[in-house]
């Protein structure tokens, strides 16, 4: 183009495709915002702006976003994986298997019976009836948010989506497979057999394994730890490609894998969330709006398709909602938050649908009419939601898991270890984050602060211990610490090296966490170190101590002496868990040479509503389990 | 209980209805004569994607393309062939679709459909026998021959901007005859292509690839129905290993590899 003797050249290449789709990243999701819809459905949108049915922006033969999709499209099974509340599944693992099969079965099943009934393939109308089964729980941050997070029946939903999806991309697998694999039928469905066994080993077996050593030898940079992360999804997804699977069911298995090593409110899930939302799941949503063609969406046949798919996956799953109630007891504005929940359509139907159109499974018409099904389930769910949501009666409240954030006061520099791995343990059985403070006398030289400072950061990074150090200047260092907990929401304090301090004076603060003081210079790893403990008792510390014990990760010997009488008991290399009656105890006591103590003060324990000491469901089966057994190992 | 039921059941039955020409997941296809997929092309032979004769072609990538897209339809392959521009002007002539190593571009669009890509390729460099073309300066400073009517044209005078005007040729054996006699020293073809003449033709070479791909799909008449059908197939041989079988057994090379071995001709705009 030549402006009068200026020339200007059509802008193209990769610049300027990222210049376009960082402007639909940043303009859809407000844009459609206002009108209270989900920001993916802009995305998806903006995709189809920029798209060749649109106004044609990226240059012919482009790849450049549609490759990028494709590494978003494995970043955000990984993120569906690795986001899952576990812990909600193990609590309530019957309602929320039998609410998956519920949920699952009927539009599978629906989708599966219109799929025959038009004349599809076999494959086809699988893949069609196990992408309508799945969900996207997108509308769980409201729910949450509402406080019924904790509803048996919500969370019953919430963990019967790792069910769900994990079938619907065994059942994308196979079929891929099958589809696009070479050589006879027995041959595919030998190498997708070996190919999943392998998958699992890998993901649940090593991976974790080789994640958790690989954060602790490389993970003291934290763009390194995100690396770590990003390359566990992309070895899950090579090896399943390799035999044939579709490399989003590596990454959803990778996600699941390494769910526990990554807690959702961690900060390395901080930056996973930052760098998915930023750039990659964005990316995946506008290649997919590429696809999307008024013309063909339009078209009364597609317009027809749509609604059956509709009607297929919005029935079959109120059929399933509606059967909760007489099966697992849920209350009808339960059933049909429930319902709200399992509706919405996004990442897994999304990703089955992309990989059954990229094997040719599936043409434009199908895509169109997947895009009018996941933008009508998104809406239709929101509007239900938000009108149930105030009508689903509160669950009572109930005390975190003990492990679900840890806060770790650190007084003494060399009690600052063993109480660093007893936080990780902990937290680690508890799908939790770590907070460390450093506490330092209101005089204390500014030159002392830092480097002390600079030694927790360094011990976090050697114990592989993803948390950032924060510096607390006081004059009272109890106080400030139960103040901390107080900010940070903490389940538990492990204040460590605390010597001759008057917790007595915090007692009106001190209300919701535990504390457990850590004495002594142990500085070995846990499987190293033989702990003893006192035997648990029926009380509310002897509970919480019961839930520190089982998260050694060696058996635990029983003393029968108790409290502090401990302390004559232990040998060098031991560590020794009891309860102390009083807050002297607390930081009075000095662990002998060569041995560790952690103490808790039973004044300190918290109480639940109902008179109880509560904590998650995991731990009440802790508690259980250690009752029933009349000793700890 | 029972209402919604019946209601599901009815609201089904009418969706059902309201999809019934909607045989297949993948699209369905219409042949032109019935039990016939009649396939235009370019006289042959085109070097790897055609081979053999016009009355009795005999291999290569698009025709093995051409064969596989017949047996999946359940029809009977025909083949026809027309001159490339012809072709590209949208004179299908009661074809049912085009294989001729088309790339889609917008004129292209107003005549033609185009289904999804079978192959995305970069413009090579063909050059005769010892001309080495380690930076575009080199290239700048050869004698470039090329097919007119082809984007390879606009390629070679925006992105190579030789030092003298290529010469033009109407179809590919024009351009070809003029590097064997020296004539030319260069000339552009889709990297696929450009291998297979290399691979038949000791006196030529491939010595660069350009940075940016470009579609080969197959042409549909305009307003064709056939076009998602067409183009779900290739995307499933694409995805099966069909295509890139048949680059190896045709062309010597798969799609990928054949970019990973040739080097990469620097631009202004890569």
């Amino acid at each position: 183009m030549t402006v009068a003797s200026i020339t200007l050249t059509t802008p193209a290449g990769s610049a300027w495709e990222f210049v376009v789709l960082f402007a639909v990243v940043i303009l859809g999701p407000p844009i459609v915002g206002r009108a209270r819809i989900p920001g993916l459905i802009g995305l998806l949108a903006g995709g189809f702006v920029i798209g060749p049915h649109g106004l044609n922006l990226l240059s012919v033969g482009s790849t450049t976003i549609p490759d990028l999709g494709q590494l978003g499209l494995l970043y955000l099974m990984f993120v569906a994986g690795i986001e899952i509340d576990l812990v909600l599944l193990r609590g309530h693992r019957r309602s929320a298997i039998a609410f998956a099969a519920l949920t699952f079965s009927f539009p599978m099943l629906l989708g599966a019976v219109v799929g025959l009934a038009l004349g599809w393939s076999t494959s086809a109308s699988l893949l069609l009836g196990s992408l309508l089964a799945s969900h996207t729980l997108v509308l769980y941050p409201m729910v949450a948010h509402a406080g019924l997070g904790k509803d048996p029946m919500i969370a019953s939903a919430v963990g019967a989506t790792v069910l769900t999806d994990t079938v619907t991309l065994v059942i994308l697998a196979v079929i891929a497979g099958t589809t696009a694999g070479s050589g006879s039928t027995g041959e595919i469905i030998l190498t997708l057999l070996i190919g999943l066994a392998v998958l699992v080993i890998v993901c649940f077996a090593i991976l974790p394994l080789l994640a958790q050593r690989a954060f602790r030898i490389f993970g003291s940079d934290r763009t390194v730890r995100y690396v770590i992360a990003v390359e566990a999804f992309l070895i899950a997804a090579v090896v399943a490609e390799v035999f044939g699977i579709e490399g989003i069911v590596g990454a959803f298995f990778a996600g699941l894998a390494l769910n526990r090593l990554v807690p959702n409110e961690g900060r390395l899930m901080d930056r996973i969330d930052f760098f998915g939302s930023a750039v990659f799941v964005p990316v995946f949503l506008v290649s997919v709006g590429l696809l999307l063609n008024p013309s063909v969406m339009i078209q009364p046949s597609t317009l027809a398709l749509a609604a059956l798919f509709i009607l297929c996956s919005t029935g079959g799953k109120l059929i399933g909602s509606i059967l909760a109630r007489p099966l697992l007891g849920a209350t009808a504005p339960e059933s049909w938050l429930m319902w709200a929940l399992t509706t919405p359509q996004a990442a897994a139907t999304l990703a089955a649908t992309t990989v059954g159109f990229e094997i040719g499974l599936f043409d434009e018409t199908v895509v169109n009419a997947v895009l009018v099904l996941i933008l009508v389930s998104v809406i239709v769910s929101t509007l239900v939601a938000e009108r149930t949501v105030d009508r689903v009666q509160l669950p009572p409240e109930t005390l975190p898991a003990l492990g679900q954030r840890v806060l770790v006061a650190v007084a003494d520099l060399d009690a600052a270890p063993i109480a660093m791995r007893i936080a990780r343990a902990l937290a680690t059985a508890h799908s939790g984050v770590i907070e460390i403070i450093l506490l330092e006398a209101a005089g204390s030289p500014e030159a002392d602060r830092r480097a002390n400072l600079d030694r927790l950061d360094g011990l976090c990074h050697r114990l592989g211990i993803d948390a950032e150090p924060a510096l607390r200047v006081t004059d009272h260092r109890p106080r400030s610490t139960m103040l901390a907990a107080s900010d940070l929401v903490a389940s538990i304090v492990i204040a460590a090296g605390f010597a001759d301090d008057d917790w007595a004076q915090t007692s009106s603060l001190h209300e919701r966490a535990p504390i457990a003081g850590v004495h002594g210079t142990l500085d070995r790893p846990l499987t190293a170190v033989e702990c003893v403990s006192t035997p648990p008792v029926n009380d509310q510390a002897g509970y919480v101590l019961a839930e520190l014990v089982a998260v050694m990760p060696t058996p635990v010997s029983t003393c029968e002496t108790r409290g502090i009488a401990l302390l004559d008991e232990l040998k060098p290399g031991q560590l020794g868990i009891t309860r102390v009656s009083g807050w002297d105890a607390l930081t009075s006591v000095r662990a002998p040479d060569e041995t560790a103590l952690l103490l808790l003060a039973e004044t300190s324990t918290r109480h639940a509503p109902d008179g109880r000491a509560g904590h998650s469901s995991e731990g009440a089966a802790a508690r259980t389990e250690i009752g029933a057994s009349g000793s700890v190992s | 209980m029972r209402l919604r039921m019946l209601l599901l059941v009815s609201l089904l039955a009418l969706g059902l209805a309201g999809c019934g020409n909607l045989g297949s997941a993948s699209g369905t296809f219409t042949p032109a004569r019935r039990g016939l997929l009649t396939v235009v092309t370019q006289p042959l032979p085109t070097a790897g994607f055609w081979n053999g004769t016009d009355a009795r072609p005999t291999g290569g990538l698009e025709y093995g393309i051409a064969r596989n897209l017949a047996r999946r339809l359940g029809l009977r392959l025909v083949v026809r062939t027309e001159p490339f521009t012809r072709i590209v002007a949208g004179h299908l002539d009661g074809a049912d679709l085009a294989l001729s190593l088309i790339t889609p571009t917008s004129a292209r669009e107003q005549v033609l459909e185009f289904s999804s890509p079978y192959i995305n390729t970069a413009p090579a460099l063909l050059v005769r026998a010892g001309i080495s073309v380690p930076d575009l300066n080199s290239a700048q400073q050869l004698r470039w021959a090329v097919e007119s009517h082809t984007t390879l044209q606009a390629t070679i005078a925006d992105v190579i901007q030789p030092d003298q005007p290529p010469l033009q040729f109407a179809g590919r054996e024009g351009v070809l005859r003029a590097l064997d006699s020296g004539r030319a020293d260069a000339t552009l073809f889709d990297l696929p292509a450009a291998v297979a003449i290399a691979h038949g033709d000791p006196k030529l070479t491939v010595a660069a690839h350009l940075a940016d791909t470009e579609p080969i799909a197959a042409a549909l008449p305009p307003g064709s129905s056939n076009v998602q059908a067409v183009s779900s197939a290739m995307r499933a041989m694409l995805a099966d290993g069909t295509i890139d079988r048949l680059a190896k057994r045709w062309l010597g090379t798969s799609i990928t590899d054949s970019e990973a071995n040739v080097p990469l001709l620097r631009t202004t705009e890569s």
